[in-house]
């Protein structure tokens, strides 16, 4: 198991080199650089220049490489161009209402995925399974621009039930229980169009995948020997049906870190998707460079981690 | 208790800043929040300052002097101020009342500060050309000597500045400039103050001091209770930052006070009893750049005929719901600077037939060619702004119409400066040349003073020394430019620049197209709020809320 590890950890660390120097070689490819968002008829273009040169923009590219590259070794992230702060700072500041939508929505969708997932394909083409199907077409279909606002015009504006968009309820000072509720209040929206974009995906797995387990011939034989249909499911399909979801689970880490850019945009919530566009945007490579890196490992951790997690539910899965 | 403490500040009021005060300030107290669709990048006004940027710094700092609404100058730190007899010095007296918000008096040396570390070898926030024009701006910026001579502190509420030559913008150009507190800046070496947390944690003298600045949400700014222009209304703002739709969403559930409209939203707000629109006109306008250095392009003919056959006046009522204006010439409409006497370029589809015909251009299929060159060019424009997107493939089609072919290529704004500004392989600034691009559509804000566009209308101040985009070489149009800059009197100053804007009309280097206006929704609670051209925070401390 540890050689094992140690092997896919080395692998992992070439991929993010590769990873970075293919990120910083396509973002580098886009013409125009953060400097140049700034001209204004009151700023001479040499100013311009001596800026770019104060930030080192105007080195070869493979000179900057290095240069964030061997900055990154230190743990230094490099500042943001745009507004000279420390991109860990930065990252910092918007980990947290990130991590409290993503996950949230995440769990939801996992319950909901697994709980509807596994009563279709217990049952498949009933009217259940069919209302199922139904709601994974719609997650996949509606673009979540259209969802989002079509929530906040319904429950925000319509209905006043909620409020539009925000962390939290601006210039109330609410503190303890009540900043804590008014927080709730504010992840309803973002969350639930999350959720519903999110379950498509994994509940077509769990369906299918579980499905395929009740059609296996050990299962047959449990049903075969008197085992209650409520043992097949969970002692048997569920186990062996599961496990291709596992990976899915693990690969959707990132997605913790990196935020949704769509819901957190629509709902102006402070957290890493919008941070992504904005510096993308924004020409500015320091921030949106970190936020890749660090996702690549993240995506590196959650395969890693799936995998390892495939052994202990399938122990036939040994890793030399 | 409330009454009590209205009372009080009322009182303090009354002393503070007279009747004048109690007129405008019915209630005193309250928060308002405000949207905007970006978050300010840095709030350090001499580092790079965007709109965004500004509209924050506006309420914390304050500059020497501030324009008027018909864009005159009057005092915002300086009480008054007097032109030597040579015209090359201008003495300001500072108002004693000024403080910066830790209680600390403004003085003569914090002005002089601000203005020797534009000149500063080190600095880089791209301000620099701002002060250059003071004498001995520029061998400070060399390393050549110790200390800016033109700048002098007389005494603590005294500070004379002198230019090498008379230079009537300089009202102007110190509008721009937010004086900083020495006692905190003159800590952070020059270099490093776009990194420094001074940068997100500002302290000035204006009539509102910085709070909080949380990331992707807000910025919390307090009332300067010791404001010396007299208290602001209100108790607190906040600007909240949010995509346009979510804000307009967040305005009519009254989370927000005020928000900048978009045109396609006009009719949401309009048929919405709870909001009143404000219209208010701008200082930019759209238009055409050209590549004069194309031979095809430099002849007057193919100019004139683009600017006949494009329907601006649909622009303006199809594109932009009514909400702005045709430009004929290099001004907008709203500045002292517009020739009243212009004539109109007509939309006419057939005089542009004409113009092209006896200029020997001969349509022979779609396109009109002479001489083996074609009528063929390609539109760079930016994204980002459906107003002008959409603009864009109207000139397509009305060009298309005159036998004029065009290839729309949309990209954002840095890329299209790649194309306006190139380099070379090595990533060096190089000369615009004939290939590089052929018409393009930007905005231009003049935000201060024509002289602005000497960068853009000289010569010698092509890419990579200036913004002269298009190769405009015609001695005239800079000669008018060179003399309104060293024109002290105003009328004469107007009379220039009167003459330039004709100028253009009838060169045009720039095909002028429309002048936008900015639509701002706000709730019934906020009163007097008022933009105008300078700006959304104009009248700030006479807001109230109920």
């Amino acid at each position: 198991m540890l050689p094992y590890v140690a092997r896919r950890t080395l692998q992992g660390a070439v991929l993010l080199l590769l990873v970075s120097f293919l990120s910083f070689a396509v973002m580098n490819m886009a013409p125009g650089n953060a400097m140049q968002t700034f001209i204004n008829p009151r700023m001479s273009p040499t100013e311009i220049a001596r800026a770019e040169a104060a930030l080192g923009l105007d080195k070869p590219l493979p000179v900057q490489y290095v240069g964030w590259l061997g900055s990154l070794v230190q743990g230094n992230l490099g500042y943001s161009v745009r507004n000279g702060q420390s991109v860990s700072a930065l990252i910092g500041q918007r980990l947290g209402p990130t991590l409290l939508l993503n996950v949230t929505a995440f769990v939801l969708v996992v319950i909901i995925a697994l709980v509807i997932g596994v009563y279709s394909a217990a049952r498949p083409y009933s009217l259940f399974d069919y209302l199922a199907t139904a709601l994974v077409f719609a997650g996949i279909s509606i673009p979540s621009f259209f969802f989002g606002l079509s929530l906040i015009y319904i429950f925000a504006v319509q209905l006043g039930w909620l409020p539009t968009s925000g962390f939290e309820s601006y210039g109330k000072n609410l503190s303890g229980p009540a900043l804590w509720a008014d927080r709730a209040a504010h992840m309803v929206l973002p969350v639930a169009v999350l959720t519903l974009t999110g379950i498509a995906a994994i509940l077509r797995h769990v369906r299918s995948s579980v499905g395929e387990a009740l059609r296996q011939d050990y299962v047959r034989t449990a049903r075969g020997k008197g085992v209650s249909e409520m043992q097949v499911l969970t002692k048997h399909a569920l186990r062996n049906g599961l496990i291709p979801v596992i990976t899915m689970l693990g690969l959707s880490l990132p997605s913790f870190f990196a935020g949704s850019v769509i819901t957190e945009t629509i709902f102006a919530w402070p957290g890493m998707g919008r941070l992504l566009v904005d510096s993308v945007f924004a020409r500015d490579y320091p921030v949106a460079m970190s936020i890749n890196l660090i996702t690549a490992v993240l995506v590196v951790l959650g395969s890693l981690f799936a995998d390892l997690l495939y052994g202990v539910v399938d122990p036939r899965v040994r890793y030399e | 208790m409330r009454r009590h403490t209205l009372l009080a500040a009322a009182l303090t009021a009354g002393i503070i800043s007279g009747i004048a005060y109690g007129q405008s300030c019915p209630k005193v107290g309250g928060t308002v929040t405000l949207a905007q669709n970006s978050e300010p990048g840095n709030l350090n006004p001499l580092i790079f300052p965007t709109t965004y940027d500004t509209n924050i710094q506006e309420l914390v700092f304050n500059a020497l002097v501030k324009p008027t609404g018909d864009l005159d100058y009057e005092g915002d730190l300086a009480d008054s101020w007097t032109f030597s007899k040579d015209k090359k010095t201008i003495t300001f007296k500072l108002n004693r009342k000024a403080t910066w918000h830790d209680g600390k008096p403004v003085t003569a040396r914090d002005v002089a500060f601000t203005f020797t570390s534009l000149a500063d070898p080190k600095y880089n926030g791209g301000s620099y050309s701002e002060v250059q024009g003071i004498r001995g701006a520029v061998a400070y910026h060399d390393g050549k000597a110790k200390s800016v001579s033109g700048i002098r502190v007389v005494d603590d509420y005294t500070i004379s500045i002198t230019t090498d030559k008379v230079y009537a913008p300089i009202l102007a150009t110190l509008a721009g400039i937010r004086i900083l507190p020495e006692h905190i800046y003159g800590k952070v070496p020059v270099e490093n103050w776009q990194k420094d947390a001074t940068n997100r944690n500002p302290v000035g003298s204006g009539p509102f001091v910085f709070k909080t600045f949380r990331s992707g949400e807000l910025i919390e700014l307090e009332a300067n209770k010791n404001y010396f222009e007299g208290r602001p209304c209100l108790d607190r703002i906040i600007v909240r930052f949010g995509d346009a739709n979510t804000m307009l969403a967040a305005l009519v559930k009254g989370e927000v006070d005020a928000a900048p409209v978009p045109v396609p939203s006009v009719a949401t707000v309009k048929s919405n009893p709870k909001l009143k629109l404000t219209t208010v006109n701008q200082l930019s306008f759209d238009y055409v750049g050209t590549n004069l250095r194309n031979p095809v392009l430099a002849d007057p003919a193919v100019r004139e005929a683009m600017a006949y056959a494009i329907n601006r006046d649909a622009m303006v009522k199809g594109l932009m719901g009514g909400y702005g204006t045709v430009v004929d010439t290099v001004f907008p409409k709203s500045h002292w600077a517009y020739p009243k006497n212009v004539e109109r370029i007509p939309y006419d589809p057939a005089l542009a037939r004409k113009t092209l015909e006896a200029a020997g251009w001969k349509l022979s299929g779609n396109t009109r060619s002479k001489a083996g060159k074609t009528l063929k060019f390609r539109l760079f424009y930016t994204t980002g702004n459906p107003v002008r997107e959409r603009s864009a493939a109207l000139i397509q089609a009305n060009l298309r119409q005159v036998g004029i072919q065009v290839d729309l290529q949309a990209m954002d704004f840095p890329t299209l400066v790649t194309y306006l500004l190139p380099k070379d392989a090595k990533g060096t600034p190089r000369a615009v040349r004939a290939s590089d691009f052929d018409l393009f559509i930007l905005g231009f804000g003049i935000e201060r003073d024509p002289s602005e566009y000497l960068s853009y209308f000289v010569p010698s101040d092509q890419p990579p020394n200036g913004y002269n985009f298009t190769g405009y070489t015609a001695k005239d149009g800079g000669d008018l430019l060179r003399a309104g800059q060293e024109t002290v009197d105003t009328a004469q100053r107007r009379s220039l620049y009167n003459r330039f804007g004709l100028l253009m009309r009838k060169q045009l280097p720039w095909i002028p197209l429309t002048q936008p206006q900015a639509l701002y929704a706000h709730q019934p609670r906020l009163h007097n709020f008022a933009p105008d051209i300078r700006g959304v925070n104009v009248n700030v401390t006479q807001w109230w809320v109920e």
